[in-house]
């Protein structure tokens, strides 16, 4: 008996004490930090002594869009006679390859000025912040960081690029013979939900499209995602087409989704269905070009990023003051319209 | 043979801690729901307070703006430039991050940036549409690199537009009218607009900047309304801008109270301000806490008295069972004691097995009495009771039945040639006792024997048949046993 009462004098106490203990709990965690290659410094102009020694330090430097920045910054370092070194990582997030780079750059080659496209918008906050105060121009290509050491940022203004996705959208539509009283659904799909890039040209394009769409043309509220898988990307296209009848239109954020839905619209044989992506992809460029299909695409000007941020940080070392330190380098809406314009002039630079 | 009633006390202690249990749970489970109720309540109304205050320092940033611009208005000179020269001079001292003025012929008097900023986020259009101020949705700024709002007040001379005074603000500036000691970091301020989904942070969160946008597309699957809020009645209530503007939900995990107010001036979008609710439920949830973890260690001590004093009276129980039982001097049963445990085996019939029954007499004990003092007796008595209960430890039951008088009820199979054994073997011992002062004291007894179910097959025939067997021993001059199948014959 007095076991009993000890045992349930326990269970007494557990019991009270889990019934007024607190109710929430919380968890999570931060993924592991990527773990990338680094690709050290090498010269992209001709090195002589006494020019300028500009450091690029960029986050990836395989994709296509990363050859054009680079080629932007090698044709504007030839134009300038200046010693133009390009290094970075393979991973899109490795700032700490990066802030190596800058330590190097820095520290033991003796920069003149520092060009970066930072793969955290948070940590090279300080490291680059040292840098601009000690007196070594600061500039930011692709992506801007949450402080304010660096000279100016040459990037696109992705609010404003899906805002035009979506005047395209709602062009298109009309075009198309969709009337602006009938019902008509627009499915979005993207990378992922933790690219701010991406959720600024979906935040443009819903802008937009409140304001100057027919008021029965709706947005879905599901919004896929495809974490830059295309074949995952392919079958959420198929998804939105079983499940939603009404859909018109396809908005792609970002290279992966609009090459998904391109694919998608096509094996479907979906002529009705417009479709405006981003990035020109093989795939997308030849959907633009098909007289069957209605398709656009947005593309941003990172060859003018890479050009105009290298001529900036050699005319700030000349003395010239910024007056701008955001810089929107654009995007080009392209279409059956003017693709074959944007072919031949891409050929150019 | 020992049986245990249940004691009255371990029941009463049973029905005790099942009711301290269920009041307790009742009560902590009230207690949390009335907790989150309040905490609620008091988030709601701390709120409202709330977004009054910040919504009277947005509108006095707005008035600032207008009022900057009737003064401007009253110059009769109206020098755009001077004035703007003028209005440079103020940045320092006031919130915003930049002021500037468009005349009438839409030139700018501002910075290159600002003047970039004008023409490519189209300002032009909305303001010819506005009649009274006019306040952008964020932007990036050429000027600073980061997201800020501009307000546009125009400057009316002659009854008619004459231009627009415009101030950038930072949306930091904007998180900063919600800021309080109190909840510090713990109060979020949204720019939302409810027809795109769109909404725009004031405040740096977990590396995202201020003036970051982003969609509740992305988000609303997470949401869920709670304490009666509907997440969806709360944006459909925004968009038609009803007065019903507060609304409760949990997201990852957190509960969040959140209410919109509308901006004069910015069409669409809202001004939402958040706090969690646990920001204000935590003192009382460690109230609560507190309260169980003190109920519950009273109820622990009482359980725990409970037991000890239930230990006590088992305790007291069983010495009182024990003084009830036992003859006090030599602690064998009495003679009450003795005849209840015979009765409950013969209660329904003579035992299965054989079985004796013993009338044990100390032969002569008045005479040590008499001659040796009471207390000698006493020892006697002792001794001879412990010899008894030694010679049957594992076979038998001894009683004290009076004086020098015992029983014995052998209730183990055991042979007469067995006992006979027992006996003679008790014989040698008292005869060979001696007194604490070294004195020999030879004690001899008599005793008479009947053996059930062969002498009889009730308890009182036994004992009358064991009762003529010791008094044949008596007669026949003592220190002797007998059976009673001896002198039956």
């Amino acid at each position: 008996m007095n076991r009993f009462l000890h045992f349930a004098a326990v269970l007494l106490l557990i019991g009270i004490l889990a019934a007024v203990g607190c109710e929430n709990g919380t968890g999570g965690g931060a993924s592991p930090q990527e773990q990338a290659e680094l690709h050290d410094f090498e010269p992209v102009t001709e090195i002589k002594d006494g020019q300028k020694n500009i450091y690029v330090v960029l986050k990836v430097m395989t994709s296509q869009y990363w050859q054009d920045i680079i080629r932007g910054i090698t044709d504007a370092g030839k134009e300038l006679n200046c010693n133009v070194y390009i290094g970075g990582s393979s991973g899109e997030g490795d700032w700490e390859s990066q802030k190596k780079l800058l330590d190097k750059a820095v520290n033991e080659l003796g920069a003149d000025a520092i060009i970066i496209s930072p793969a955290s918008s948070s940590a090279l906050i300080d490291d680059l912040s040292e840098i601009h105060d000690s007196g070594l121009p600061v500039i930011l290509v692709d992506t801007t960081i949450n402080g304010s050491g660096y000279d100016a940022c040459y990037m696109t203004d992705n609010l404003r690029a899906g805002e035009l996705a979506a005047k395209e959208m709602v062009d298109a539509l009309l075009e198309s013979g969709v009337s602006p009283d009938e019902n008509a659904g627009i499915a979005i799909q993207i990378t992922s939900v933790s690219s701010q890039t991406i959720i600024d040209r979906l935040a443009g394009f819903n802008q937009y499209w409140a304001v100057n769409a027919p008021s029965g043309w709706v947005v879905l509220d599901e919004v896929k995602t495809n974490n830059g898988s295309k074949e995952r990307a392919k079958q959420n296209c198929v998804d939105f087409l079983a499940d939603y009848p009404d859909i018109k239109g396809f908005f792609g954020c970002n290279n992966s989704s609009t090459v998904g839905f391109v694919e998608g619209v096509t094996e479907a044989g979906r002529k009705d269905i417009v479709l405006v992506g981003f990035d020109y992809a093989d795939e997308t460029a030849a959907l633009v070009a098909d007289d069957e299909y209605r398709a656009s695409t947005v593309v941003q000007n990172q060859y003018d990023m890479g050009y105009d941020g290298l001529k900036n940080a050699v005319g700030i070392l000349d003395g010239d003051e910024n007056e701008y330190k955001f810089i929107d380098t654009g995007v080009v809406v392209i279409n059956k319209s003017n693709y074959k314009e944007y072919e031949a002039g891409v050929d150019k630079k | 043979m020992n049986g245990e009633r249940p004691s009255s006390v371990s029941r009463l202690v049973t029905v005790y801690i099942v009711f301290c249990v269920i009041v307790l749970l009742s009560m902590a489970i009230s207690l949390n729901h009335l907790v989150r109720t309040s905490t609620s309540i008091q988030a709601n109304n701390i709120l409202s307070l709330m977004s009054e205050k910040v919504n009277t320092s947005f509108n006095m940033m707005v008035n600032y703006v207008g009022e900057a611009a009737e003064i401007i208005a009253a110059d009769e000179e109206c020098d755009p430039l001077k004035s703007y020269e003028q209005l440079q001079k103020t940045v320092e001292a006031m919130p915003y991050s930049g002021i500037g003025i468009i005349d009438g012929s839409g030139r700018v008097y501002g910075k290159a940036g600002e003047k970039l900023d004008i023409e490519k986020q189209g300002f032009a259009a909305h303001l010819e549409e506005a009649d009274d101020i006019y306040i952008s949705e964020p932007y990036r700024s050429s000027v600073t690199g980061s997201n800020m709002i501009t307000m546009f007040a125009p400057i009316h001379q002659n009854g008619k537009k004459a231009g627009y005074l415009y101030a950038n603000y930072a949306l930091e500036t904007v998180q900063e009218l919600a800021y309080t000691n109190v909840l510090s970091d713990r109060t979020s301020v949204f720019l939302m607009n409810p027809f795109s989904g769109n909404y725009v942070s004031c405040s740096e969160d977990g590396g995202t900047p201020a003036g970051t946008w982003s969609n509740l597309r992305l988000i609303k699957a997470g949401i869920q309304g709670i304490n009666g809020y509907d997440y969806n009645r709360w944006l459909e209530n925004m968009r038609i801008n009803s007065a019903d503007n507060l609304v409760n939900y949990n997201y990852n995990n957190t509960a969040y109270t959140e209410v919109y107010m509308d901006i004069h001036g910015m069409k669409n979008w809202y001004l939402v301000i958040r706090i969690p609710l646990e920001e204000l439920s935590y003192a009382m949830h460690q109230y609560t806490l507190g309260v169980g973890i003190c109920a519950a260690l009273l109820i622990l001590a009482t359980v725990l008295l409970a037991a000890h004093l239930y230990e006590q009276e088992h305790r007291q129980n069983e010495t009182l069972q024990d003084l009830s039982d036992h003859d006090p001097l030599t602690g064998l049963y009495n003679r009450r004691a003795f005849d209840e445990r015979l009765e409950d085996v013969f209660g329904s019939g003579p035992p299965e097995d054989t079985c004796t029954f013993m009338f044990f007499d100390i032969d002569y004990f008045k005479s040590v009495n008499d001659n040796h003092g009471h207390a000698a007796g006493d020892t006697v008595l002792c001794a001879v009771a412990g010899a008894i209960d030694h010679a049957f430890a594992d076979t038998g039951l001894a009683a004290r039945i009076g004086g020098d008088e015992f029983n014995v009820f052998i209730y183990e199979p055991l042979t007469v040639a067995d006992i006979d054994d027992i006996l003679a073997n008790l014989r040698q011992k008292l005869k060979n006792f001696k007194l604490e002062n070294g004195e020999a004291l030879p004690i001899s007894f008599s005793a008479g024997l009947a053996v059930c179910p062969q002498d009889a097959h009730d308890l009182k025939s036994l004992k009358d048949c064991a009762d003529k067997a010791l008094y044949v021993v008596k007669d026949a001059g003592r220190n002797d046993h007998r059976w009673y199948h001896d002198i039956k014959q």
